[in-house]
């Protein structure tokens, strides 16, 4: 048997060299985002990228189901999108449901974390003796310790009053805001497009004026003069998923031990489900 | 006494520190170039995946596309060689000797074969099982000579271990002789090609000389210790060479399999073994890039010519092709034999002793780029060599080098760097995100070559010895998903570890892998 001959291996080699030739530009132009849309001719186009907390939830973008998050898919990429505005849902039993307006521009991959709040946000009133319902027993040491730390004084002031991962928290004139403190190029949550982005924006919905402010969760939590408290998704696009977590004036919270805890004339209580 | 002609005086030329001037500043940079590349290339990358991370998205891709399209190139020529090699082992080549139309009155009369076993401390049943294959072989025996060539310094038990196989074999064979290698000899460093050299200069006294052998009628084949022929391995390589058109011009090369003791070693050994043997199957279906490997065989004239193998290199099995190319002007070739040799895989006593073994070995290997600096430097003192030959030669051997050190690490690590580093402007971008969705689709692709290799290993697996259970055969099949991690630890990284040692003149020494039986 005769070693591969010299031509056929030249065959070989223009055979695959040619495909690479041919086939590398295709594959820069398509993992670039170009698309070839009969009648028009190359097209850009851009994509989306959302995150889902936790399992079961369907994700939809203009009604069309594109997954729903599991165990080892947390994450949905959508490519091939033409530029233009988008209504991204995240519906999950038992949580509220997620919508944001997403643009999509060329070449770039618009962004968003869904937040999923429970449609009932618990509260657990916390006690150091006694069994009922809607009630947790914790040691007198611990309820000393949330008493305390409820002793001290938070007032507000327009120096930042919490920092998670680049984003300040302030009020500013009873105003509750979240400011991008470094350099660089913003997250999506600063973009309302991608090549839209503010430094600095609000994410107070409710209530009269705020008094403090505190990164929770999936988002902030602030305390207002009059109303109570509230829960605000971080994210400048429509819609913002906001809720009030507990309704009373002079009501007052704190964050001890990653709890939020929420002190209502002498009674605590820990909020579950954010 | 040498015979090299004073015009070839440059040929035995090892490093940057046996020249002088000028002359030694230009070998150093010639052995500096293979790890600047390299690390170059890499270097280039981690700067770009901080710098212009969309640029180096793309070198990923071209590397992963490049990747794909070479592994299903490598994929024909290894499919080809194998259904070669598969037809070559049913061949009766003794038979197939007097079809020779030129040559039929010479079939198996004049040829002499001189086998050489360089071995320092191996155990006597590794050599046993050698020579013994030796004895077996469908030839006539007594026209075949064996060199054991014992170290000096190996000490007295291993020279018994010599000459006992030389007191069990003598009357076997033409002839058996032991040469003992001294120590220190001016020029050698320890290691194979100066043990070879030496025996191969007692040989030509203590054998061809004194049974009035003419030179080019010896055929030499420098085998290892562990090195076990096939039946038909003579009458194919006497096919090979009777059938050469210059066969003083030319050098032989069958397939080494590593598969000895392949049902003894650990599984990240066997894919090891199996990938070294395909590699030099494919090699073996593109000639032209053929250099000389472990198990060669040569004309014995040729041989004497080029002054025997380099005393002071490490690679000394594919150095001897570029010291022909050079001695004879270019005009040397090797022919593959598509005709399998069986040797050892690497297994130590332990499982870690069996991976520093490896990395040792595949070191030894890749330090193989040490031909560079050697190829460039006899393309520059031999202008006889034409000049195309030179240039294909000195590239095709830094392509090569280069896309051993730094493709795996490109494609599985290095090519990932801009989605961690590129920062939020790269990391919103459609190309970010489809970055590994296109790479790994490619790599994917390209493992699929991996099912073609596991299917040509199941066909060349020696049977299963009756202790060996059972599972073991599925095991060699799902062995190969370790291929892109033996591809990084046992190539990338061993060859960067050889290239960096080139690059600032820490030279590596001979290492000799350790070989064993498990009935030793």
């Amino acid at each position: 048997m005769e070693p591969l001959s010299a031509s056929r291996r030249r065959l070989y080699l223009i055979f695959f060299s040619l495909i690479f030739v041919i086939g590398l530009p295709v594959t820069i132009f398509y993992a670039d985002g170009w698309r070839f849309e009969p009648g028009i001719g190359l097209v850009r186009t851009g994509g989306l990228y959302v995150s889902v907390p936790g399992s079961g939830a369907r994700i939809t973008v203009n009604d069309r189901v594109v997954g729903e998050s599991g165990f080892l898919q947390r994450s949905f990429y959508v490519d091939d999108l033409a530029p233009a505005a988008y209504i991204v849902r995240a519906e999950r039993e038992g949580a509220r449901l997620w919508r944001r307006v997403l643009i999509v521009e060329p070449q770039l991959v618009t962004s968003a974390d869904v937040v999923l709040l429970p449609e009932d946000i618990m509260l657990t009133e916390l006690m150091v003796s006694g069994n009922a319902t809607g009630t947790r027993v914790i040691a007198q040491t611990a309820f000393d310790d949330i008493r305390a730390a409820f002793a001290t004084s938070t007032a507000s002031s327009t120096l930042p009053l919490d920092r998670r991962g680049g984003v300040e928290l302030r009020i500013v004139a009873g105003d509750v805001l979240v400011r991008w403190a470094e350099d660089g190029q913003l997250p999506s949550i600063f973009c309302s497009s991608p090549s839209l982005c503010e430094r600095e924006f609000s994410v107070k919905r409710f209530g009269g004026e705020a008094l403090d402010a505190r990164f929770y969760g999936s988002g902030v939590v602030y305390r207002t003069k009059e109303g109570g408290i509230y829960f605000s998704e971080v994210d400048i696009r429509e819609t913002p998923v906001s809720a009030q977590i507990y309704a009373a004036d002079k009501s007052d919270m704190r964050i001890i031990d990653g709890a939020l805890i929420i002190k209502s004339g002498p009674a605590f209580y820990e909020v579950q489900g954010l | 006494m040498s015979v090299l002609p004073p015009e070839y005086s440059y040929l035995h030329v090892a490093r940057a520190t046996d020249l002088k001037g000028s002359e030694r500043r230009l070998f150093r940079a010639f052995e500096m170039l293979p790890g600047v590349l390299s690390f170059g290339t890499l270097g280039l990358l981690i700067a770009l995946s901080f710098l212009k991370p969309v640029w180096a998205a793309y070198l990923t891709i071209i590397f992963a596309a490049y990747w794909l399209f070479k592994t299903a190139y490598l994929s024909v020529h290894l499919r080809y060689n194998f259904k070669r090699m598969r037809h070559n082992m049913q061949v009766n080549w003794r038979e197939k000797l007097h079809d020779l139309p030129h040559v039929p009155a010479r079939a198996e009369s004049h040829l002499v074969h001189l086998v050489m076993f360089p071995f320092y401390d191996e155990p006597y049943e590794v050599l046993q099982e050698s020579i013994d294959a030796l004895a077996h072989a469908d030839w006539d025996v007594k026209s075949i000579a064996v060199v054991i060539a014992a170290e000096e310094r190996a000490g007295e038990e291993h020279h018994a271990t010599a000459r006992r196989l030389q007191e069990e074999y003598a009357d076997r064979f033409l002839d058996v002789i032991v040469t003992i290698h001294p120590n220190n000899l001016p020029g050698d460093i320890p290691g194979k090609g100066s043990n070879l050299s030496y025996a191969a200069e007692e040989a030509r006294v203590q054998i061809l000389d004194k049974h009035n052998l003419p030179y080019e009628h010896v055929v030499v084949s420098a085998f290892d210790s562990d090195t076990v022929v096939y039946p038909q391995y003579f009458a194919c390589l006497t096919w090979h060479v009777l059938s050469s058109e210059n066969p003083e011009r030319t050098s032989y090369q069958p397939v080494p399999l590593y598969h000895n003791n392949i049902w003894e070693a650990p599984l990240l050994s066997r894919v090891i073994a199996y990938s070294s043997s395909f590699w030099q199957m494919i090699q073996q279906e593109r000639p032209e890039k053929l250099a000389t490997f472990s198990s060669h065989a040569v004309i014995f004239k040729s041989l004497y010519e080029a002054d025997y193998w380099q005393r002071n290199v490490v690679s000394e099995d594919s150095r001897i092709y570029w010291n022909m190319f050079a001695r004879f002007d270019g005009d040397y070739r090797v022919v593959p034999m598509a005709y399998p040799v069986s040797m050892d895989a690497n297994v130590a006593t332990s499982f870690l002793g069996t991976v520093k073994n490896i990395y040792k070995q595949h070191r030894r290997w890749t330090y193989g780029a040490e031909n560079i600096a050697y190829i460039l430097w006899i393309s520059m003192k031999n202008t006889n060599i034409p000049l195309g030959k030179r240039i294909r030669a000195s590239l095709v051997q830094i392509e090569g080098f280069w896309s051993l050190a730094t493709h795996p690490i490109i494609l599985f690590s290095v090519g990932w760097l801009p989605l961690v580093v590129g920062g939020t402007a790269f990391n919103t971008t459609v190309l970010s995100h489809n970055l590994p969705l296109v790479a790994r689709s490619f790599l994917t692709i390209a493992m699929f070559g991996l099912i073609v290799s596991a299917a040509i290993c199941m066909y060349l697996l020696p049977e299963r010895p009756a202790h060996v259970p059972r599972y073991r055969h599925a095991l060699m099949v799902v062995q190969w998903i370790l291929v892109p991690f033996t591809m990084i630890v046992f190539s990338s990284v061993p060859g960067l570890d050889s290239q960096f040692r080139l690059m600032t003149g820490r030279y590596l020494g001979f290492w000799v892998t350790p070989k064993t039986r498990t009935n030793a």
